[in-house]
Order: C-alpha cells, then structure tokens, then sequence
C-alpha cells in the first residue's frame, strides 16, 4: 500500500460514513462528517466552477456546496419524486476539511460501517484518472464495492484548480 | 537560572507589549534629545524605561536583552547624576541599543527566544563610553570604583533577579512602591494595559508591572524612580498615560487581541441573528406585544453592544505614525536633507485591523516626500525656501471616515515631466498624454510600473509603491489622492474607512438573485425610465455610457459581468447604482434596488476566492445569503480601466482657485469656435439634410418618433465665412422635454475651461462669453437664451401635449435607501426624478443645466450639522433659481426646530416623510403655482 493510501488510512476510528452517488457507493471517515441535511434551496454563485453550485446559511455560518456528481464527472442527476411526490433533491453530507465545513451534495446517505484498515485495497488500475484523485482506497462489502473518498482532495483540490 | 524554569508566554507576552512602548518612548526621547530640545527629565524617563525592560528580562531569562540593558541603564544612571555628560556619540550608541533591544523583542514576540541579536559590539562601546568618563571625570574616581565592574555585573545581575523573584515578597515589600504588585507573576496580569485597552493616550506608566522583581539586584534607586515620580512635565505620550494609570488602577484591564477579535466575530453573529429576529417580528405583526418590546430591547442593546465593541477595537493612529521620526532622521542622515517633522491628530482613532493596512502606505509616502520631495537645504535656500523642509502629518476623522493627510513643502510632482514619463515608459500614447489634466497627469503616480525618480535610491524609487499603496487601500475601501503643486510641494490624502467588520450595504437584486454592495463604493442612484433610458443611454464606442452632470460615466450590466442569463423580459425602467472606486466612478445597471442593510463580511474560500467580483458573502436579516460585490473586480471583469480616467470622463470637480471650470464641447460653425455646455448637450447626431421639413416657418425634422427642432446659429451670429451646406447636418441635440438640434459644421473636442463673465462680450445676445481656448477665441454659446428665442414653444412645453410627466423633481437626499424610495415613489407617481445625495450636488444640478427646468426641489436636510449646510446649499440653490419650489421631506417636517431652521428659506412646504401621499399634493400645489407664475410672466 502506497504512503499516502496508508496515511489517508490512519485512523484509529474505523467507522465510515457511506454515501450513494449513480448508484455506486462512496465513504468518508466519520470523524470528517459533521451533519447530513435535506438538499435546500441554495444561493447560486455565478461565476463560480460549475460543481460549486451555491451558498447556504448553515445557522449563521455560510457554506459553499459541491455538487458531488459534477465534481466526479458523473452524467446530472435524474429527477426523482419522493412518496409526497416533491422532487428528491438529494442529500447533504456536511463535511470538515481544512477547519471549516463543506456541503456535498449526494444523492442518498447510506449506513455507517465498520470497515476496519486492513480490508481496504488500493482501487484498481482501470480506476478512471479523474476519480482516482478523490478515490484513494476501495473495500469490498457483502459483494459490494465502497470506495473510499478523500475529502480534503475533493476540497482541497478545488482550491488549486 | 534553572533549567527547568519556564517561561509563561502571557508574561513574556505582556513583556514584549510593554517593552515595545517603552523602546518607542525612548526613541522620540533620543530624538528630540538629538534635535536639541531634550525634555527635561529625559534622563529619568530613560533610566526608568531601560531599567524596566532590564528587569524583566532577568525575570525571564534573556541574557542578551539584560546584558545590553543592563549596560545601558549603567551608561543613563551616571548621566542621571552627573557624572556623565551626555554627548550625541551616546544617543547615537543608545538608538542602536534600541533598535538591538525591539530586534530582540520581535524575536521574543515570534518564538519566546531572544535570538542571537549581536549586541557584543553595542556593550564594548557602552562599556567605553562609561570607562573612558570614569577616568575623565574629575572627583568622582573614588566614589564610582565600585560601580565599574557593572560591566561584570551582568552575569551577576542574570542570576540575581529570578531568585529574588522567587523568593518574592519581601523584597517587593521592601521598595518604596508596595501598591504597584504584591508579588511579581501576577502584578504583571492584574497592571495597567494602555495598549490593547482603549485609552485614547497610547503609552502610559511604564513602572509598575516589572520593578518590584528587579528591585533587589537593581543597584539603582530604582524604586523610587518608578511609580512615584510621573510629573507632569513628563514628554506628552508618556504623560496621559501615566496619569490615567494611577487615577484609575483597575480601569483598565491588558485583553489579548485574539479575545477581541474573537468578540468581534461573535459580534457579527449577533447582530444577524437579531436582523433575523427583528425581521421575524416586523413581518408578524400579530406577534403579542411583550415579545415585540423584549425584540425591540433586543435590537437596541445589541447595537449598543456593537458600538461598544468596536471601540475597544480602536487604536489611536499614533501607532501608525509612532516610527516616522525616526524613518525621517535615518533619512535625513543618509541625505543630508534637513526636514522638521509636525504631526498632529496622534488620537484620531482606527480599527485596529486598519492600523495595520495603513501602516505601509504612510511610511511609503513619508519615505517619498523626504527622499524625492523635499530638497536639499542647497537647493532650497536657491529657490528661496527655508534650508530646513516641513513635513505635516494629519489624521482626522471626517464623515464615518479616516482621513491621514501627508503633506510636504518640497519640489511638488511637474505634470510635465510626469506626461513626459509616461509617454517614454509607453504607458501612454503622447496625444493621450497631452489630453489629461494636470491633476490627472499628477495621478499617474499611481499607475504600475510608474517611477518618478530620476535616480534610484536604496531608500525609494523602484518604480513598485505608489500603486500598490493604492491597492491596498481600495481593497479596505479606502482611497488615495495626490494634489501637487509644482515648487510648492506635495499632500497625499489616505481616507479609510473606521472599522472593517460590519458594513452598511445597499441590496439589489440582479436575475433574482440578492448582492450586497457596500455603501463606501456607493454614490447615488439614478432611475431612467423606459423612455429616457432609451435616450439618455448612449452609445460610444459599442460601450453603454451615461452623463450624469457632465461627468461621462461608463454602464456596466450586473448581468452580463456575472453571466446571468438574460431570462424574462426587460422591464421598464433602468437602474443605475453610480459606483466609486478610488477616484473612478461608473455606473452599475441592475435589475432591482431593495433595501439597505448592515452586514457582516464572511470570506469566500477556496476556488471562490478567485472571483474578484465579490468580496465576500454575508447572511441576511431573513437568513438568505447574498453575494458582496467587490465593485473594482467588476469594473476589471467589464473593461473598465480603473487605474486611468477613461479619455471620456470629464472631471468636474472644480479646482481650487478661481472659478470653477465645466466641460464645454468645442466645435466650429461658420469658421468661429464655439463652445457649448457639454452638461446640456444629449446627444450628437448626424442626419441627412433632405429629411428637415419647414412647419410653420420653422424647420423641423422627424427624430426618434419625435419632431425636432432645428437652430441655425449662423442665423443667430454673424460668422466670418458661411456654414457648410453638406448632405449631412452635424448636430448637437439639446433635449429638455422636446429635441432641439443645433447645425454646426464640425466637433472638434471636449474641453474643461473656467468661463468668466466677460464685459465685452455682455452686449452680446446668445453668448455668455468669450475665451481663448486652445489658441483660438471661442464664442461660449448661452444656450438657454438660444433656445427661448429661436423655439418659442421652449419652456412653455409642459402644457403641451406631448408632457408625458407631471413634473421634473430634484430628490435631495444623504440617506441612499430613502432616496431611492422616494424617488421611485415619485415616478410612479408620473414625475420625473433626478435624485442626489446632497445639496452642493443639487446647486450644480441647478447651474449646469438651470433650463432642465427642475419643477421642484424635494429635500431632507437631514439634522444638525448638515442640515445647516444643506440649506445653505439650499439657498444658493435658491439663489440660481429664485422660484424654485422648495419641498422639505423629512421626519421631522413638523418638528418647530424644522420651521425654525428652514424660515430662511423663505418660502417652503413641509411634508413629514412618513406620509408620502402628501408629497404628491404638495407637489402638485407647488407645480400648478409655478405653472401659473409662468403663464403670468409670459
């Protein structure tokens, strides 16, 4: 295993926050993930790259919200009309990177897993370029595939581009 | 000292602070010991400033700073008693004492380690000047033989203090100023803290906190020369301070900064939540009543709070100003120029974050005005000047603002020489460069890459400053000026903002969406309506502009810098929020204008930073978010040059002396120069001859759905050789209500010129004067005679049919949001509505362009103050205009002090603002007697 895969395993928790993007499934470290929120009508920020799509008023805080499937490329999100028939906007993952908190905005939150370090591999080499900046390490789970997401590369990159 | 002592960082912080002071005090004291005028207890203030910082060092275990100061306050001591005569080799010696001791502090201040300043080089000569006096000296030998080993005395005085203070106590008890601390580590906590605390007096007792440590190794008198003797003929600084200190032993408390800041920040969040709250309350009227009260009390404390806040945030700009003395003496040194220093307005206070911006960009221009402005006492003396240069420092406040003025009597910048520069360093082409005005030739400082110094000199000239110095104050929102006169000398003028944190905001909508722009960028709102946007919009260049009395402003659409798509249909009106940026204005078209609001600025992160059109983002009193529009990123991202006047743009400020001068265009009809109020003129035109038709006798031609009236000055004047007769008509359209369209041969140029009324021209019709402008006389064309005589429906058209408005209103108004209410009220309402935010605004309205025939005056004089000086303005307002209708619109129209200030006025009608509809009857009132005036004297 690489050394920064081996780093971004470092933790002493092995608790990891799943998320669902496109029908895959996706997972930050716990200790990173503050709240989970209802997606909310957003201030736009023109101008701005196209996966930032907007500002939110988080109790007097402001935070900006990436569009995860923006971010990772992934084709937009259908509309979905929830049980009461109002369209299912996804999900906000409120994450910490850097000392101050993210919106990633997801399609669905799955459960918390126990996903101890040593049953994470490094994603295979077919791992499309542009996710494996944000995809450091992959486990499979009862014949599903998590991967394993940086949160501070998807924020922290964003600050480089 | 033991090796398992550790130092508590809030003591050595408070140690650094207080050191620091005393090291500033100490250098004015060398300086103005240096200039001759020693204050009279010099030698005492030093001794005690030095043996305080040796003190504590000991305390604390900085063997460099306590050999240094130690040695030091031996050197002061002897000159204390007399036994040393002070020469300038030993306040020469003692300012690099100085400067080591603060370069040791700064070290403590980073890392809590002294660091390894050399100082060896600074004891030696102490050390000599103390040997070589000890010889010297006539009796004294004897008595001093103990003392010369204080050289030695210094690893002696290291161990000594920390046991003592250790041991604490007794000691302490023992010095003859047992109320300055009981014990040592928490006298330093619990003493006086001028610098963080808001004293307007920035130094103070420099005493207390360290001397009872120090007390028993001090071999001194120290004690009694600490605490007790504070007279008050003590150098100013060190004066109040002291005072205040004693008066007031536990009135001040030392706060870390980081707790203000934090206080700050808590601040911000108070006061959106209590927007929120009082919103919430305002929108639910039902809300029971006790709750409305608590929410009133509420928003009142918090603002008091807020108040509070932000002054325990202000520093006097003395910490600004605290190092030019010396940058000038070091100067002077290394120039051999001769400059007197005078500052004034030392307690002028600033937010604190302030301090800091402006720090750089005085010692920037202090810097300047010694090495490039002042000359030598030579070269002075040859021009007449006195050999010894004066430089004037000022800060003041004025109008919610700092202004910090720095002003030197030296050679002043030649607009000349500096068009010169800019054409060799290609900045400009030479006809752009012999088109600006002094005043913006004088400007040109601020450009990039613009050095004026001939030679470069290590101490400045690099072509990088200036610019930057604006910068970094238009980033905090603050400006820059120069004013210059050649021999003269030179003023710079910093004007910023008091504090940062929260801004009063104007909102507009733009697509929808909500922006915040701060109010320092804001000068006025000007509404068109569908039907004069289409007119008074212009065109040049592909670029939108607008004249707004004279001033040529480029347009600039939100929407369009900020990719907002152009959805929906373009509804009526235009609004234009009339932005500055520094000196720069223009003219920012947005959909909507809501409210005002006092906001907190909350950085935008990551990739956003790099948008430059916003400065941050904010929550709202409803809780929604809006974006803060950083108004010079937007005129970046539009094209607008901020950093040069656009050729277009027309300065009309009036200079200083004489009368004031107004852009005229220039233009040729009948091989005469003529010259025409560029603020009267609507537009430029050129139309095909075969289109003018004759009505009635006169000749007209069909003009954007309209009929125009056509004015042939060679039937007006006799000129000196016939006018063309080309297939096209140059015309210059005048537009007050109906187009007139006066035929002239050709456009020559805009000019800004002073016209004065001249005798020989006063039998002349149609001509308010005569000048010689460019070379050439030149007819300057009384257009409001021209167009009484040649268009007898002039003036008499708001009968006519064609009126589509009831009324044109000047809206007079310093508050942005009611301006803005009022006036869209007002058109609404059918009136026409020029709206500005005060009165000299108003009188030139009025000068400029008296024939727009304003139909009233609404204005809120405001209170106090200003409300003098607005109707004063509005008097001479008066004076232009003798039946001007004057409406006066405020809260307190019916207040008896209203009627009592504005009797002077003569003639008036009140109307409270908080019943608009009565403004319409007002209105129509004044009007129909004016109209009715009018027909009379017809």
């Amino acid at each position: 295993m690489s050394g920064t895969t081996t780093t971004f395993l470092r933790s002493e928790m092995n608790k990891w926050a799943t998320f669902v993007l496109s029908d895959e499934k996706f997972a930050v470290r716990v200790e990173d993930v503050q709240e989970v929120l209802m997606a909310q009508q957003l201030t736009p920020i023109p101008l701005a790259p196209e996966h930032i799509v907007g500002l939110l008023n988080l109790r007097g805080g402001l935070m900006s919200v990436i569009d995860l499937r923006k971010r990772l490329h992934f084709p937009p999100r259908p509309v979905q009309l929830d049980e009461e028939g109002e369209e299912d906007g996804g999900k906000l993952l409120v994450v910490k990177s850097d000392g101050r908190l993210v919106g990633l905005l997801v399609d669905d939150i799955g459960d918390v897993l126990d996903l101890p370090s040593e049953d994470w591999r490094l994603p295979p080499d077919t791992l499309g370029a542009r996710h494996r900046e944000f995809v450091r390490v992959i486990c499979p789970v009862e014949g599903e595939i998590v991967m394993g997401v940086d949160v501070d590369a998807l924020v922290g990159r964003s600050q480089e581009v | 000292m033991s090796a398992d002592f550790e130092r508590d960082p809030e003591i050595v912080e408070i140690f650094v602070a207080e050191s620091l002071e005393a090291l500033g005090r100490l250098e004015q004291l060398l300086l103005d010991a240096e200039s001759g005028n020693p204050a009279a207890d010099l030698l005492d203030v030093l001794f005690r400033d030095v043996h305080t910082i040796k003190g504590t060092s000991g305390y604390l275990d900085y063997p460099r700073i306590l050999r240094l100061s130690h040695v030091g306050e031996d050197l002061l001591d002897r000159m204390r008693e007399g036994s040393i005569t002070p020469r300038p080799a030993h306040f020469s010696c003692l300012m690099e004492v100085n400067d080591a001791l603060r370069a040791m502090l700064d070290n403590v201040n980073e890392t809590l380690e002294e660091g390894t300043v050399a100082v060896d080089h600074l004891v030696a000569q102490l050390t000599a000047f103390l040997e070589e006096d000890a010889s010297a000296t006539e009796p004294a030998p004897a008595e001093e033989s103990p003392e010369p080993p204080s050289e030695a005395a210094a690893p002696v005085a290291a161990e000594v203090p920390a046991p003592a203070a250790q041991a604490a106590a007794p000691a302490p008890a023992a010095a003859p100023a047992p109320v300055a601390a009981p014990a040592p580590a928490p006298a330093p906590a619990a003493a006086p803290a001028p610098v963080a605390a808001p004293a307007p007096a920035p130094a103070a007792a420099p005493a207390p906190v360290a001397a009872p440590a120090p007390a028993p190794a001090a071999p001194a008198p120290a004690p009694e020369a600490a605490p007790s003797r504070s007279p008050a003929r003590e150098p100013k600084a060190a004066n109040g301070g002291a005072q205040g200190a004693h008066a007031s032993g536990e009135g001040t408390v030392r706060v870390n900064v980081r707790v203000l800041d934090r206080l700050m920040n808590l601040m911000g969040e108070l006061v959106l939540a209590r927007n929120q709250i009082v919103q919430l309350m305002t929108t639910k009227r039902e809300g029971n009543v006790v709750a409305q009260a608590a929410c009133q009390r509420l928003s009142l404390v918090t603002s008091e709070i807020q108040e509070e806040i932000m002054k325990s945030r202000m520093q006097p700009v003395a910490r600004v100003f605290e190092r030019i003395p010396r940058i000038i003496r070091d100067l002077c040194q290394a120039t051999g120029k001769r400059v007197q220093t005078q500052i004034d307005g030392t307690t002028t206070e600033i937010d604190k974050a302030l301090v800091e911006v402006i720090r750089d960009p005085v010692m920037h221009v202090v810097r300047n005005a010694v090495d490039h402005g002042i000359e030598s006492p030579e070269e002075r003396e040859a021009r007449g000047k006195p050999p010894t240069g004066c430089l004037h420092v000022r800060a003041s406040h004025e109008g919610g603002m700092v202004s910090i003025e720095i002003e030197d009597d030296g050679k002043g910048l030649d607009p000349n020489f500096l068009r010169r520069k800019a054409v060799e360093k290609r900045l400009l082409s030479e006809g752009e460069a012999s088109r600006l005005s002094d005043r913006e030739a004088v400007d040109l400082i601020f450009q990039p890459g613009f050095s004026t110094a001939s030679q470069v000199t290590d101490i400045s000239g690099r072509g990088v400053g200036m610019d930057v110095v604006r910068t970094n104050l238009e980033r905090s929102g603050g400006t820059a000026e120069i004013e210059s006169r050649v021999g003269k000398g030179t003023t710079i003028r910093f004007r910023m903002p008091l504090t940062l944190a929260i801004i009063p905001t104007l909102l507009i909508k733009s697509r929808g969406h909500r922006f915040a722009i701060p109010q320092v960028n804001l000068l006025e709102l000007v509404y068109l309506s569908e039907k004069d946007a289409q007119t008074a919009i212009e065109h040049v260049r592909g670029a939108e502009i607008y004249r707004l009395r004279g001033e040529v402003l480029p347009l600039v659409r939100l929407n369009d810098v900020l990719g907002l798509s152009d959805t929906g249909q373009q509804h009526g009106g235009v609004n234009v929020v009339v932005v500055s940026v520094g000196s720069r204005r223009y003219g920012l078209i947005v959909d909507e204008i809501a409210e005002t609001e006092e906001i907190v600025i909350k950085p935008l992160h990551g990739e956003l930073r790099r948008l430059s059109c916003y400065a941050g983002a904010t929550v709202l009193g409803d809780g929604g978010v809006a974006l803060i529009i950083e108004v010079s990123g937007v005129a970046e991202m539009a094209g607008i040059d901020v950093s040069a006047r656009d050729s277009l743009e027309l300065d009309v400020e009036a200079p200083s002396e004489g009368a004031s001068s107004e852009p005229y265009m220039l233009c040729m009809a009948g091989g005469q120069q003529c010259a025409v109020p560029l603020g009267m003129i609507a537009r430029l035109e050129r139309v095909p001859s075969d289109r003018i038709e004759r009505v009635l006798g006169q000749e007209v031609l069909q003009y954007r759905e309209d009929l125009l009236t056509l004015v042939r000055p060679n039937e007006l004047f006799s000129f000196p050789r016939p006018m063309d007769q080309g297939d096209e008509l140059q015309l210059i359209v005048f537009d007050f209500g109906q187009p007139v369209g006066m035929n002239v041969d050709e456009i020559l140029d805009v000019v800004e010129v002073a016209v004065q009324p001249d005798a020989t021209s006063r039998g002349m019709r149609y001509v308010q004067g005569r000048e010689v402008i460019n070379g050439r006389t030149t007819l300057v064309l009384d257009v409001y005679e021209v167009l009484r005589e040649r268009v007898p429906s002039f003036g008499r058209s708001e009968r006519g049919p064609r009126r589509s408005h009831k009324g044109r209103i000047l809206v007079v108004d310093a508050e942005a949001a009611m301006r803005c209410a009022t006036a869209s009220f007002l058109e609404r309402q059918g009136y026409r509505v020029v709206s500005l935010s005060e009165g000299s605004g108003a009188v030139q309205e009025l000068r400029s362009s008296r024939i727009h025939g304003f139909d009233a005056l609404v204005i809120d004089p405001g209170s106090g103050q200003t409300r003098a000086r607005e109707l004063e303005q509005c008097l001479s307002a008066r004076q232009e205009r003798a039946d001007l209708p004057v409406v006066v619109f405020s809260f307190d129209a019916e207040e008896p002090s209203m009627a009592r200030d504005c009797a002077r006025l003569g003639h008036f009608e009140a109307v409270d603002k908080g019943r608009r509809e009565q403004l319409v009857q007002a209105l129509e009132r004044v009007c129909g007697e004016r109209r009715i005036y009018q027909e009379v004297a017809a």
